[in-house]
């Protein structure tokens, strides 16, 4: 397992962009477990929306994401990132709502060449609220802002 | 296993994994810009494709093979037949 601490020294996200808020199984290079509870304090839900705070479904995706990050990564790395290069199939099946705990599953479905992918289920009280697939590569920091 | 069958394979991994049309994707129509207007992350399936079918790493090869389906094809039998 591990807290919030813990998934600072691995992970580069910070509030409020931070999606994962503790581990709770995780195999290294296969899959992983765990947690993002969810706040009426968080910053989105005073516009999305004010009369009715739902999660907005990006952001469900970056839970997964984060998490997916944790299994492919032991430790930050100075020249690489992974990046999320395509979503796929993603469902919404309910909506997220403040007081709700996402429990996200993360399994590695497949990594060839450069690529990575992971299927990914985010539960809430054991009921399937979103699914889907997530693609990553590793790309090279300082290409990123390089110029062309 | 020949070029055709090489081309075979290739043409059914693409439609599987990247969603083509079969019908849109004979082995010479040109897989990107005005052609069937596949991009770059497509590129990086194809790549990943080929290592998972055939056991051919295209990391860092440049443009020409991708053109279509004959030069992937042609590509990955050159490589097949330097292994031997």
């Amino acid at each position: 397992m591990m807290n919030i601490n813990e998934i600072n020294k691995r992970i580069k996200q910070r509030p409020p962009f931070q999606m994962i808020e503790r581990v709770t199984k995780l195999v290294s290079g296969e899959s992983a477990e765990g947690i993002k509870n969810v706040s009426i304090n968080e910053p989105y839900f005073v516009g999305h929306f004010p009369d009715t705070p739902i999660m907005p479904g990006v952001l469900i995706i970056e839970s997964c994401a984060q998490l997916c990050s944790l299994v492919v990564e032991d430790e930050p790395s100075d020249d690489k990132l992974y990046v999320l290069l395509k979503v796929g199939n993603f469902k919404f099946l309910k909506p997220v709502i403040p007081g709700d705990t996402l429990e996200i599953t993360v399994n590695k479905a497949r990594e060839a060449g450069t690529l990575i992918s992971f299927e990914a289920t985010v539960c809430v009280d054991g009921q399937v609220r979103a699914k889907g697939e997530l693609m990553f590569t590793a790309i090279d920091k300082n290409s990123v802002y390089a110029e062309d | 296993m020949n070029e055709q069958e090489i081309a075979t394979k290739i043409q059914k991994m693409i439609c599987e994994k990247l969603g083509v049309d079969p019908e849109e994707l004979d082995n010479d129509v040109p897989l990107f810009d005005d052609g069937i207007g596949l991009d770059s992350i497509d590129s990086l399936e194809i790549i990943a494709g080929i290592d998972e079918e055939f056991g051919v790493d295209m990391t860092g090869v440049g443009k020409e093979p991708f053109y279509n389906v004959t030069s992937l094809a042609e590509y990955v039998a050159n490589a097949l037949d330097t292994d031997k």
